[in-house]
């Protein structure tokens, strides 16, 4: 079984059907590129991946963990445990503006804490009551400072240390977007989606932003970006999955882009070349 | 009468004026976050209600429903409960105040939740964040920033709005210029009152851009 896998995902808006039955996997470590024209439902795919839309049939699953599937309704509390297995960078970023890039990255970790220590304070079984309340808010304690850091470190190797106590409206797009994706990267997700992380940046900030994917996959990180820049996604993909219709028309190496199969797919490499 | 005299004798007035505003202050402003709840509420006939409501109060003057809270429970209930009360007619003002405002601050909070972009909201969900969560630390302080500048004019207006809450005869700073008149045949001590006004609306403004000054350290 492969490490991320998606069965025959389903959506429609009223009587409009965006994603006709989408059936892929991905193999850990690995970038996938997702490709098409506009208005194919690229962009659907990866909010039913994130839970932002809510596929009508289908079921996604991460190391053999099913965390979505359209006929097991779950409670929020455990839609968000699984979520969190997956992470999301906006085409636009989204980035809290009230808040600097340090606190934009570890805001959710650290509401996260409360959680993680009333788990730590049931562990405690033997403690005295006033030592039990001692632990636990070193705990919190400890927690978050260790947030803080493993933040500044991930701001670090987006080199963003000089932008760390910025707002976001101080940064330029390029640095809003590599903020961004520090964020996402703080709760760790098994996969990471871009969709279209750089449609709003000149080629410089592109390349910026290209770069630090590239630095993310020799780590090791699996992700899923949907893109238009073809060189990207033929030096850095694994895999390209080709969108049209709401399907998945062609699927394969990086070669499928000087080699395609399908006359959809030439059509759609021809029209993109000029 | 003296100079010194008539100040104090207005300043007795002010104060009535203060008090007014203050405590509509106090009351309007939680109340229009329920009011506000009510009008996005998912359940329709409450919002439906809610809205209409607001319409009703915003679209007529203040000084009608002055009137109306003061007559309308002796005439309905025979009871003529803010006429017989000691400071009835304080409270009935008190009460169409803190009506009306609690309306159009309504409007305001909605109009700033409904501007935080769905993108925020996306954002959040994404990292984990509950509901509430995300209305605190996320959506609440975008808000708060977006509607100092609005709550603020209404701040500034309630201040010469409150001189309304003669017409049921509450004596605030107006009234006692009036009686000066009438009784030692004064007129300036009636424009004196301008002063008050404006004195205490120099300081809601400044304060009000102080506010607004420490929200500015980001930009939506
Ligand atoms: N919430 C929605 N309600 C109704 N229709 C929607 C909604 N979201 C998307 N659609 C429709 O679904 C179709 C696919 O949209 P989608 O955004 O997934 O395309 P895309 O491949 O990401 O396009 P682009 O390259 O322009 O980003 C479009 O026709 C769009 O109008
Ligand atoms: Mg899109």
């Amino acid at each position: 079984m492969a490490f991320f896998e998606v069965t025959d995902l389903h959506k429609s808006f009223g009587n409009k059907e965006v994603l006709k039955g989408v059936s892929l996997t991905l193999d850990k470590g690995q970038i996938m590129a997702v490709i098409g024209d506009s208005g194919n439902g690229k962009t659907t795919f990866l909010r039913c991946l994130n839970f932002l839309t809510e596929a009508d049939t289908g079921t996604i699953s991460i190391n053999g963990e099913t965390i979505f599937d359209a006929n097991i309704p779950l409670k929020p509390s455990e839609l968000r445990k699984k979520r969190m297995k997956m992470g999301l960078v906006f085409q636009s970023y989204n980035l809290f503006p009230q808040y600097t890039v340090l606190k934009n990255t570890y805001l959710a970790a650290n509401l996260l804490v409360k959680e993680e220590a009333s788990a730590y304070a049931k562990t405690l079984t033997n403690a005295s009551l006033s030592e039990k309340r001692r632990l636990v808010s070193d705990f919190k304690k400890k927690r978050k400072a260790e947030n803080v850091e493993n933040a500044k470190q991930l701001i670090g190797s987006m080199g963003l240390d000089d932008e760390s106590d910025k707002y976001p409206c101080q940064l330029s797009g390029g640095q809003s977007q590599r903020a961004a994706i520090a964020r996402a990267l703080m709760l760790s997700p098994e996969i990471l989606c871009f969709d279209e992380p750089t449609s709003a940046l000149d080629p410089k900030l592109t390349a910026e932003v290209l770069n630090v994917i590239k630095a993310l996959k020799e780590e090791g990180r699996t992700m899923i970006v949907v893109t238009h820049e073809m060189s990207f996604a033929a030096s850095c993909a694994d895999k390209i999955v080709f969108f049209r219709d709401g399907k998945v028309v062609e699927q394969g190496g990086p070669e499928i882009l000087t080699d395609p199969e399908t006359a959809d797919l030439k059509d759609f490499l021809q029209l993109n070349k000029e | 009468m003296t100079f010194t005299q008539i100040t104090l004798q207005l300043l007795s007035g002010f104060g009535t004026t203060l008090l007014l505003f203050v405590l509509t202050l106090v009351f309007s402003l939680p109340l229009g976050l329920a009011v506000c709840a009510g009008s996005m509420s998912r359940f329709k006939p409450l919002r439906f209600l809610t809205r209409g409501f607001v319409w009703v109060i915003r679209g007529t003057p203040l000084m009608l429903q002055l009137f109306v809270v003061f007559y309308v429970p002796g005439m309905l209930l025979n009871w003529p409960i803010f006429a017989s009360l000691r400071h009835g007619r304080f409270i009935a003002a008190l009460l169409a105040f803190v009506i009306n405002y609690a309306c159009y601050f309504s409007e305001i909070y909605r109009g700033g939740i409904e501007s935080v972009s769905q993108g925020q909201y996306e954002a959040s969900a994404v990292l984990g964040l509950t509901k509430g969560q995300t209305f605190f630390h996320i959506v609440l302080p975008q808000v708060i920033k977006r509607i100092v500048p609005p709550i603020g004019n209404e701040v500034i207006t309630l201040v010469k709005d409150t001189s309304l809450a003669r017409v049921i005869a509450v004596v605030d700073i107006i009234m006692e210029a009036e009686t000066i008149l009438s009784l030692h045949a004064l007129i300036w001590p009636l424009f004196y009152t301008g002063v008050f006004f404006l004195v205490f609306n120099g300081i809601v403004s400044f304060s009000l851009r102080k506010l607004e000054q420490r929200l500015d350290y980001y930009k939506i």
